[in-house]
């Protein structure tokens, strides 16, 4: 990888500024799109707003760049109140989903564009122009229109104009969600890259939680308006706040259980379905409702002799190949569907209605009071109780 | 095969009877028009079918009077001010109702485009009603509004088709780039935009180039249009500087349609060019 060329007006990287929200709020006529969100992004941090769709990334992000204009709540850009400033005066650079390159100018003047806004000599734009594109590696395709590029080059051309100004801040929409899976890892790669070695703050909306993972310091994993959990991706992955973040982010087996007893180190549970299992000790409070989220890598398929924290004898109802794994939809004894993802086994697993002693061990299971309600994530089959939907939409 | 062959046929037919149709409606609206343009080219002193020999003295007559070519003046003074007037609150408008949601939209979108739906006499009397008061009657400001107003609607739906086209991220992106809005409007969407301008500006000024029942109304002896002066020609001295006036008339509108054609097919290859 060839080193980043550094802004020619500066010795040391852009310096990204630091980015707080203070209870921003809007609403569309009474329905409430962010709910008095807060958040501080520090210099030279990626973070990403992950959620839903609806969940009010966009309008989040909108708030910030001055194109909706908040119920209430301010807005700080490096110590500033930028609420009531007009988008134009804001010095935020912003990739736009689908790029929003502007078709009648060619690359070069659609980079110079900001510059020429600024009223720059044009020695002082030709210089930062050539930085810009040699920044993305387009320095010979000045010359084109955005039409005759690629989606993977008019991202590049669409990052390029929103850096060459230098901006304390760098927001994307959905930047890479045009582009086909391959381009998109090269390209969160290279953003990755860049950000690092300029310094940017950068806050970034998707709802493509790969990309989140990949591309994050910090996650805010956004529902109806809110922050459900913020987080560095392994924080949420790991141990999520709440049985949607858990859901939502990965796979997981959600549960409806109650408390029965405690057992020493561990407190004995039983699901709807009447399966027993052991959980972490302190999870929850005696014959309290709760909810269980169990990751289907962490349930294990059992050798004979071999032993966890919690065993089940199942049934195979379906299985799923994955490439590197395989997921088997699983239905145990007492009817609880379970969902167990597995490394592919050499000589070929076990298949459809085969019976399968699985288990997991207590600390695999997460434990929620039964106040949030369930939403079921993408892979997966619905949650054991079907009569709850799916949040946002 | 066969099948869709039997299909076919009676679909054929009413192909046929349509071009038929087509074909004598294109005869009777062209063929006056092939009337008129060889008697205006006539050696004859009268009006006459079909001509006796070519001379141009009948453009000659039209260009030494001071009448016609007075009222020639008056027409194009007429046609570009009010063309200029109605692409400027045309496009305004269109960007307006484009860009912004409020109560009551459709309703003033029916009103702005109501000089195009409502019968061009009505709206002669009603401004002669009103320009009575103001004595704007007879002058050229009157006649230039009047006109604006009727070029007005076609460039708010020419403008308006071709800014749907135009995604409000582009203007997004360009003040986030640090445009002022002025600048964003001058150096993003009117581009966008302009052959849609252009389109409605050519229409607008037909509209007014055409008009005889407003200037009627409303312009003055002095002040007359060209197809003003034509029809006060009819009816006292028929002579064939009437012909070559119309052709004139007709030459032009032609022109510009042409023109428009054009710009049509270029923009089409633009943006065909932009999908590929
Ligand atoms: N201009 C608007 N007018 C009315 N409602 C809106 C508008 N923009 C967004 N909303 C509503 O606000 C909520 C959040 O939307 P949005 O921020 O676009 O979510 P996301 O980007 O997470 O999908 C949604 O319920 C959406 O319908
Ligand atoms: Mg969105």
């Amino acid at each position: 990888m060839s080193p980043v060329p550094t802004s020619p007006s500066a010795a040391a990287p852009l310096r990204g500024a630091v980015v707080r929200l203070d209870r921003l709020r809007k609403e569309f006529g009474g329905a409430v799109a962010v709910d008095d969100l807060s958040l501080e992004v520090g210099s030279g941090e990626f973070l990403t707003l992950l959620g839903p769709s609806g969940s009010g990334k966009s309008t989040t992000l909108l708030m910030i760049a001055g194109f909706v204009v908040p119920t209430r709540g301010e807005v700080y850009v490096g110590g500033n109140a930028i609420t009531r400033k007009p988008p134009h005066e804001r010095d935020i650079g912003i990739v736009f989903q689908n790029y929003a390159l502007f078709p009648h100018l060619t690359v070069y003047d659609n980079v110079a564009f900001p510059l020429r806004m600024r009223k720059q000599p044009a020695a002082r734009v030709a210089e930062r122009v050539g930085w810009a594109l040699d920044l993305i590696r387009l320095g010979g395709l000045g010359g084109r229109y955005p039409h005759q590029l690629s989606g993977g080059q008019q991202q590049r051309v669409a990052l390029a104009r929103a850096l060459v100004f230098e901006p304390s801040l760098l927001l994307m929409d959905e930047p890479l969600g045009a582009l086909d899976r391959r381009l998109r890892e090269t390209m969160q790669g290279e953003l990755k890259r860049l950000q690092r070695a300029l310094g940017l703050t950068v806050i970034c909306v998707t709802h493509d939680q790969e990309e989140a993972l990949t591309l994050s310091d910090r996650i805010a994993i956004m529902n109806h308006g809110r922050i459900e959990h913020l987080g560095t991706p392994e924080d949420l992955y790991e141990r999520p706040q709440t049985p949607f973040v858990a859901e939502f982010l990965g796979e997981s087996n959600a549960l409806a259980a109650k408390v029965l007893r405690d057992d020493g180190p561990r407190t004995i549970v039983r699901t709807t379905q009447g399966l027993e299992m052991s959980v972490r000790a302190g999870a929850a409070k005696s014959a309290s409702e709760v909810r269980l989220a169990i990751r289907p890598e962490r349930i294990d398929f059992l050798e004979p002799g071999e032993s966890r924290d919690n065993v089940v004898d199942a049934v195979i109802d379906e299985t799923v190949y994955l490439g590197d794994a395989v997921r088997y939809l699983l239905r145990t004894a007492s009817g609880e569907g379970l969902t167990l993802k597995a490394r592919c086994p050499a000589g070929g697993g076990p298949g459809i209605g085969d019976t399968v002693r699985v288990g997991w061990a207590a600390d695999a299971v997460m434990v929620y009071a039964n106040t949030h309600a369930f939403v079921s994530s993408s892979g997966l089959p619905p949650p054991a109780q079907p009569g709850e939907g799916r949040g946002g939409g | 095969m066969s099948l869709d062959r039997a299909w076919d046929s009676p679909g054929r037919a009413a192909t046929l009877v349509l071009s038929g149709v087509a074909a004598l409606v294109v005869v009777f609206l062209i063929v006056p028009v092939l009337v008129v343009v060889p008697i205006s080219f006539s050696s004859s002193q009268y009006l006459e079918f079909p001509p006796r020999g070519f001379s141009l003295q009948w453009y000659e007559r039209f260009l030494d009077s001071v009448e016609w070519t007075g009222a020639l003046w008056v027409s194009v003074q007429a046609g570009i001010l009010a063309t200029l007037l109605a692409c400027v609150l045309g496009t305004a408008a269109a960007l307006a109702l484009a860009r912004s949601r409020f109560p009551g939209k459709a309703l003033v979108v029916g009103f702005l485009v109501s000089p195009m739906i409502v019968p061009v006499i009505v709206l002669a009397i009603a401004l002669y009603g009103i320009y009575a008061k103001l004595k704007l009657v007879g002058s050229l400001t009157g006649l230039v509004i009047a006109h604006a107003a009727l070029g007005l609607p076609y460039v708010i739906v020419t403008v308006s088709a071709t800014l749907q086209r135009v995604d409000e991220r582009l203007e997004h992106a360009a003040l986030s780039l640090g445009a002022t809005p002025w600048r964003a409007f001058r150096h993003v969407t009117f581009p966008l935009i302009r052959p849609g301008v252009i389109a409605g500006a050519l229409l607008a000024f037909i509209a007014s180039w055409d008009d005889v029942v407003i200037a009627l109304f409303i312009s003055g002896t002095r002040s007359g249009t060209l197809p003003k002066r034509m029809w006060e020609g009819l009816r006292s001295e028929i002579d064939p500087t009437i012909a070559a006036v119309s052709t004139l008339l007709v030459a032009v509108s032609l022109a510009l349609l042409v023109v428009l054609e054009l710009l049509r097919r270029r923009s089409a290859r633009l943006t065909g060019a932009q999908d590929g």
